[in-house]
């Protein structure tokens, strides 16, 4: 097999490998580079194209073209629909996301064990995996001072008594250029591309980019092989068969029950999409913060945890005016005052759940998501709770991402109007964080995998990514996927008869 | 003039001002992103959003071309202009042109700049 400087695939229409790993982002990457430092010979297939550091793009729509699944454009169908977002690069989502690294709340973790019938899960058995993945990737504070947009929202949660954190990054040396969503310019995050790639290159990983999974290629409960798309340095397309004897998925919690829906693994599949609906706010203050200038505000509002967190949202001209755009007619004045405007969010721990259904033809399967009956509820209440964080900080006007909300100007306006104004079917729900879609664990009812991620059904199949966190995290989940990918990578390897 | 980028230009907001090159410039860099979201939007959502491209274009014409009015008319209408709207703010604000006159540095020299303060922290920590 040969590959040009992108990874791109220049060699045979059929490859052999020990082991493949389909998604090369916090899961896959992980778990590759696990496997190759065990002697093993593994192939890892990504469909997005490989944007080194040198290379970043320079603005968020070129960003968004190149690294974002589907142009950033996708969306759970539902009552509001929630969008969301995914990388597609490789990397997948470390590539342009915040790279906030937090371990899930050990109450959860230790819930989710009882629950699911998880062996060797819970807070103390992930513990060490946790230690891992976070020492690897260099989580800590990020250097210098953090700016005005993290300083109002800390001023706001302390003036009210709430608890609140700093929160830790994966990065080492950043130059706080505000450009994390667009691909780092410099190198200091330490994405998968940074951190868990080269090392996995360096020890004899085969990485192809732009190679896109179309099927696993099934004989009864074994997967033989993976029939992929692979495009080349030319941009041709061709088809490539890879041989393997076992197979590691981490296409992300949409993408990997698509993949097995369509190859008939369907016990407990894409029918628990779970995700973190959350409700944006801008914020209007006397004095500059000069967001644009400033890195994404990195605390949180922990008082609410684990159903509510408040945080702050990266912030570019260009999003700022999408999100004044949601109601231009309302908001449209704030445009020419966005050096004193900053954006937040408040994110619910979603009760309800979502399913992922293949469309045939379509690479882009079906999601829908059907909110619980406490989402909305707690919903409303976190954007009640920022506004409040955001007057006690001194804001003067603030806006939830709610269509023909008319804007909060004091806390007794929240409390005369908050009943009228939360319309949850005009309300703008997004989400970056996808989780919960093939649970592990020895509940038969609810799992999609063993404990340690070996798909029902198939006898060489293993899940590594994010549709393995149970449920909602209530946190940022990067460091979760990669604990989980690494702890189940160590079990299949234990298992000796690995592949 | 695409029907895309009459939207486009109606959505286009006065701040900041630009001047009236760079303003078509911009108009055109916000059409052609659009069309692309749209485009590279799964299948399925394409689907709807081109449908309600289709009836918005009809209503539109129909009703004096205001498309403001057109969003008043029905929920899903609202819902088409919004996400226009959206996606041509997103790329006017990202415009060179238009962050130049907001006074931000941007681009290339913005990254190079970043990465050589980087190399320096990188360098005095050993
Ligand atoms: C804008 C944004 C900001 C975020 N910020 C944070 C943050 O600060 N902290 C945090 O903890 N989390 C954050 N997240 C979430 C985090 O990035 C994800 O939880 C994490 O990346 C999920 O890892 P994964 O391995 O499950 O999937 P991904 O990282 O999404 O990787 C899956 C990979 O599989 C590839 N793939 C999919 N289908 C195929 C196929 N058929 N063939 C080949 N390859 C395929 C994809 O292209 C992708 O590269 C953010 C996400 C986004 C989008
Ligand atoms: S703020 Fe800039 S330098 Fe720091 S990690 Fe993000 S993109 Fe890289």
């Amino acid at each position: 097999m040969t590959a040009d400087a992108g990874f791109r695939h220049a060699g045979p229409a059929e490859i052999d490998c020990e082991i493949a790993v389909i998604g090369s982002g916090a899961g896959g990457a992980v778990a590759a580079e696990r496997l190759v430092r065990a002697g093993r010979d593994v192939v890892l297939l990504e469909e997005g194209p490989y944007v080194p550091a040198a290379a970043a793009p320079a603005s968020i729509t070129e960003s968004m073209r190149l690294m974002w699944r589907s142009g950033g454009l996708s969306a759970a169908l539902g009552d509001p629909p929630v969008a969301f977002a995914e990388g597609r690069c490789v990397g997948g989502g470390t590539e342009i996301n915040s790279a906030i690294m937090q371990r899930a709340p050990e109450a959860l973790l230790d819930a989710w064990r009882d629950r699911y019938a998880i062996e060797g899960f819970g807070a103390a058995a992930l513990g060490p995996f946790y230690g891992e993945v976070l020492g690897a990737v260099g989580a800590s504070a990020t250097p210098g001072p953090p700016g005005p947009p993290t300083d109002r929202l800390r001023e706001g949660a302390e003036a009210l008594g709430w608890k609140g954190m700093a929160l830790e990054r994966a990065q080492r040396h950043c130059a706080g250029t505000n450009s994390c969503a667009l691909g780092c310019p410099t190198g200091a995050k330490q994405s998968m591309t940074a951190s868990y790639l080269p090392r996995a290159l360096a020890a004899g990983l085969r990485l192809i980019a732009e190679c896109r999974v179309r099927r696993l290629v099934r004989r009864g409960d074994t997967v033989t092989g993976i029939e992929a798309v692979a495009r080349d340095a030319a941009g041709c397309e061709a088809t490539l068969q890879v041989r393997c004897k076992a197979v590691f998925v981490a296409t992300g919690a949409v993408h990997t029950p698509a993949l097995l829906r369509r190859a008939g693994f369907r016990r407990n599949v894409g029918r628990t999409l779970r995700l973190h609906p959350t409700l944006k706010m801008v914020a209007r203050f006397p004095d500059e913060l000069r967001a644009h200038e400033h890195r994404l505000p990195l605390y949180a509002v922990t008082e609410f945890m684990p159903d509510i967190r408040l945080g702050g949202s990266f912030f570019l001209p260009g999003l700022f005016g999408m999100a004044l755009a949601e109601d231009f007619a309302r908001r449209g004045h704030l445009l020419p005052e966005m050096a004193r405007c900053g954006m937040y969010y408040a994110m619910a721990r979603g009760r309800g759940a979502g399913t992922v259904t293949p469309l045939p033809g379509a690479r882009e399967p079906l999601v829908r998501y059907r909110a619980a009956r406490e989402d909305w509820p707690a919903l409303a209440e976190g954007a009640i709770r920022l506004a409040d964080a955001m007057f006690a900080a001194g804001a003067e006007e603030v806006f939830p991402s709610i269509a023909s909300h008319p804007g909060w100007r004091s806390t007794a306006e929240i409390r005369e109007t908050a009943g009228k104004t939360l319309i949850r079917g005009r309300a703008s729900l997004l989400t970056i964080h996808l989780a919960g879609s093939c649970p592990p664990g020895g509940n038969a009812a609810l799992c999609a995998t063993d404990s340690f991620g070996r798909l029902h059904g198939a006898r060489n199949v293993v899940l590594a990514d994010a549709s393995q966190i149970p449920e909602a995290p209530g946190v940022n989940p990067q460091a979760s996927v990669m604990a989980i990918a690494l702890r189940n990578t160590e079990a299949f390897l234990a298992s000796g008869d690995a592949a | 003039m695409s029907f895309i980028a009459r939207l486009c230009d109606r959505a286009l907001p006065g701040w900041p001002a630009v001047d009236a090159e760079s303003r078509a410039c911009a108009l055109d860099a916000a059409a052609e992103f659009v069309e692309r979201e749209i485009a590279l939007a799964p299948a399925h959502i394409r689907a709807g959003i081109r449908g309600l491209g289709l009836l918005f274009r009809a209503v539109m014409a129909v009703s004096g071309g205001d498309p403001d009015r057109v969003a008043g008319l029905a929920p899903p209408l609202a819902r088409y202009w919004q996400l226009v709207r959206q996606l041509a703010i997103l790329a006017y604000l990202d415009h060179p042109a238009v962050l130049d006159a907001i006074g931000m540095t941007h681009g290339a020299a913005r990254q190079d700049a970043f990465r050589a303060a980087r190399r320096r922290a990188v360098e005095a920590d050993g």
